[in-house]
């Protein structure tokens, strides 16, 4: 604001010397700790603060004390708020519920967020099961895991007397040979007398299509399996040819059974698309030998995303350009980290600042624990450290440039602040 | 005026002042008055100035020392009054509401935890007053106004010590300061730097004209003047530091700033003209030339009164002049 005014001409004769080495720090004879106190706490008379401002400025000692207390009641009085804030919250509806939703931040509560997620997609489920008839929800106890079950194990639990499907699937076996981990052979048993079908994951298919007779889209779910697991064109015309084909008649079922039979084509037919689904999902996990099997990985979700990753380094990041997810980088920069990069400092610029990965901290390059400078620790999105941000907006930067669980320690305008994560100690 | 002269003067005062403290501890009325005596005496001498001189306090000088007594921080003094008479109850409050405040204030002023309990003991000890003065117990609890908070006092005194101990300290060993030895080097400097051309001769002149005329330029600033100036360029403020010890925006510090930086070009140039014979181009040369130097040292300058350096009537016209920052 001022350079812009500043007699640069002036400003330079002022600045002379200005690193000249001075003695060591002095408290002038003089120095009155109550009336410094008072003339930093602004509570002098207007006649008091004139004098002693007359002393200050002809006292380098006192002056140098008077900015020190300034800088320390300064930073004392964030701390106080800081410390005061907690208190605060304690009572009241309005502070429960922040309470709430702030400890709702804390990343534990992750798998709160997950369990949410399953139990959103398990409404549907029951909303599907309250649109079929009433005869099948009386009976539909289980009836998904069943469904689930029979879907698994399509020769196992039904015992068809028609092989037509199973020769069906057993055909489109022997076009197709890509093996198929999801189901390994000993599950299927010799009673089925379909030894073909016992390799290959399309087998479970046929007996499922079967099951629902001439539902097209169910042929056209185990066209999209088929294709899924790699099956070339001719076994996704050899699907196609299965449609035409008349229903076979119904086959005889065990107890389990039975109870499918109540079940509506439209929830056999989900319950296949959710096996086909899972089945997929199974497939693409093992990777393919052509060399995708590292954009697979980069592509999948995996248990360690859920875990912060590490901030990345920019080394690494030039490195996983490209990749739009996060979590593909990270995975990526774990990777190479533990494998082939050098273990070395982590460094980060924000800003124009750089911090350091030192021990678990991102440290400004600025800050030095010997320089005693006021410390103010902050705790991530606290109260206090909005009002830090909406205060000085130049804080921001460094405060949102890390990751929510990342210690960060910025030197900014003479004052060190100590971002910790939330429920993290300081 | 005496404790008892203040104490009859302003009975009615104290007694409202004694009602409004929330706990008393073991102390009485006249050990309040004591204190208020005390402060008033730091803070408020013109008043008993006038009452001493007239038979009782005028309106005016009761209406100023209410003001006064309702502005002081009354609890605290209270605290202060009872430990420095060694009142248990206040000894154990004061541990429970400050004792972890003066570690943490120790702790950030020594960055040492050794030295930081070290400080917190000695400054217990100098609160609680292990030295005595003729054969009385002097608490430093005795030294509080009640003018700023005991918080912020505390800080000060923690503040004070601090300074005491790194000076001892310091001077066991070092035998002379750095800043002394480099105006030794300075002396000399002159001496030996002869002008061996026309050009370092014309050079040499500039400079001391330069650095005369800002001597001058400086000791004609009002304290105010030289306080922000100091603020800004020797202690490393930044414009919202400096507004928060003058109660004022950021802005109006760099308007401040701005103002005084013209006054002190006008000044430096007049003293140029006036005491050194320079025109106009030579005015410019010179500035330009100690600009880019960079080998005065304006901070000696700015630290002396405004007194030395300037005559009166010069002082007298300048003030006359000088548009006061608030303005």
């Amino acid at each position: 604001m001022f350079r812009k005014t500043e007699d640069g001409m002036i400003g330079n004769l002022l600045r002379a010397n200005r690193s000249r080495l001075e003695g060591p720090a002095e408290v002038c004879k003089e120095f009155d700790p109550d009336k410094a106190n008072a003339y930093i706490e602004r509570a002098l008379a207007p006649s008091d603060r004139a004098r002693y401002e007359a002393h200050l400025a002809a006292c380098a000692p006192c002056r140098k004390s008077a900015v020190a207390l300034a800088r320390m009641a300064e930073a004392d009085a964030v701390a106080t708020t800081i410390e005061s804030k907690p208190r605060a919250v304690e009572s009241g509806w309005g502070a429960a519920v922040r309470r709430t939703l702030g400890a709702l931040t804390v990343p534990q509560w992750a798998m709160a967020a997950a369990a949410v997620i399953i139990i959103a997609i398990s409404i549907p489920l029951f909303v599907l099961r309250k649109d079929s008839p009433p005869a099948q929800d009386t009976t539909s106890a289980g009836t998904a895991q069943k469904a689930n079950r029979l879907a698994d194990q399509p020769a196992n639990d039904i015992q068809t007397s028609e092989p037509s499907a199973a020769d069906f699937g057993g055909a489109i076996a022997q076009q197709t040979p890509t093996p198929s981990p999801a189901r390994p052979a000993s599950e299927i048993t010799s009673e089925q007398k379909q030894p073909s079908t016992a390799t290959t994951q399309p087998a479970a298919e046929p007996a499922t299509i079967a099951a629902n007779e001439t539902d097209i889209k169910a042929n056209q779910a185990a066209a999209e399996k088929t294709e899924a697991a790699g099956v070339t064109a001719s076994a996704d015309e050899k699907a196609k040819t299965a449609e035409p084909q008349p229903a076979p008649p119904a086959p005889q079922r065990s107890v389990g059974v039975d109870q499918l039979a109540k079940l509506d084509r439209e929830e056999a037919r989900r319950v296949q698309r959710d096996k086909d689904d899972s089945a997929k999902m199974d497939v693409l996990k093992p990777g393919r030998p052509d060399g995708g099997e590292r954009a697979a990985a980069a592509g999948a979700i995996r248990p360690e995303d859920s875990v912060a990753q590490p901030p990345s380094t920019p080394a690494t990041r030039s490195r996983a350009k490209g990749l739009a997810e996060p979590s593909a980088i990270s995975m990526r920069e774990g990777r190479l980290s533990d494998s082939v990069r050098p273990p070395r400092t982590a460094e980060r610029k924000i800003n124009g600042k750089k911090f350091w990965l030192r021990d678990t901290d991102w440290t400004d390059k600025d800050y030095n624990p010997d320089k005693a400078l006021p410390v103010v620790i902050v705790v991530r999105d606290s109260d206090t450290y909005n009002e830090l941000l909406a205060k000085h907006s130049g804080l921001k930067p460094y405060f949102t440039g890390f990751n929510k669980n990342d210690r960060v320690i910025v030197v900014y305008k003479g004052i060190v602040y100590k971002l910790i994560p939330q429920g993290g100690n300081n | 005026m005496t404790v008892e002269e203040f104490q009859q003067s302003f009975r009615n005062e104290i007694e409202e002042i004694q009602a409004r403290i929330t706990r008393r501890y073991s102390v009485s009325f006249d050990e309040i008055a004591a204190a208020l005596h005390a402060s008033a005496k730091k803070y408020l001498m013109d008043v008993l100035n006038q009452t001493t001189a007239n038979p009782g306090p005028t309106a005016e000088a009761r209406s100023a020392a209410r003001d006064y007594f309702a502005s002081l921080n009354l609890d605290d003094l209270c605290l202060a009054i009872a430990c420095a008479k060694g009142d248990d109850a206040a000894w154990e409050d004061f541990y429970r509401d400050y004792r972890s405040y003066l570690i943490n204030i120790a702790r950030t002023m020594t960055q040492d935890a050794g030295a930081a309990e070290q400080l917190a003991d000695s400054t217990f000890a100098e609160l609680y007053g292990l030295r005595e003065s003729s054969g009385a117990r002097v608490s430093k609890f005795s030294f509080y106004s009640g003018r700023g908070s005991l918080r912020g006092w505390l800080r000060a005194v923690v503040f004070q010590l601090s300074a005491d101990q790194h000076r001892q300290s310091s001077r066991l060993v070092q035998t002379e300061e750095p800043e002394d030895i480099e105006r030794l080097a300075h002396a000399i400097e002159p001496a030996e730097r002869q002008p061996t051309s026309e050009l370092a001769y014309i050079r040499e002149r500039y400079r001391a004209a330069v650095a005369d005329s800002l001597e001058r330029a400086m000791a004609e600033l009002e304290a105010r003047d030289r306080l922000l100036l100091a603020h800004y360029y020797y202690d490393e403020m930044t414009l919202r530091e400096i507004g928060r010890m003058f109660d004022v925006h950021e802005a109006t510090i760099s308007r401040w700033l701005t103002k005084i930086q013209k006054r002190v070009r006008k000044l430096v140039e007049k003293s140029l003209a006036r005491d050194h014979r320079f025109n106009r181009r030579e005015i410019a040369e010179a500035l330009e030339l100690a600009a880019a130097t960079l080998d005065l040292n304006v901070r000696d300058y700015l630290v002396q009164p405004a007194s030395e350096g300037a005559s009166a009537s010069d002082s007298s016209k300048a003030r006359k002049a000088h548009l006061r920052p608030s303005d």
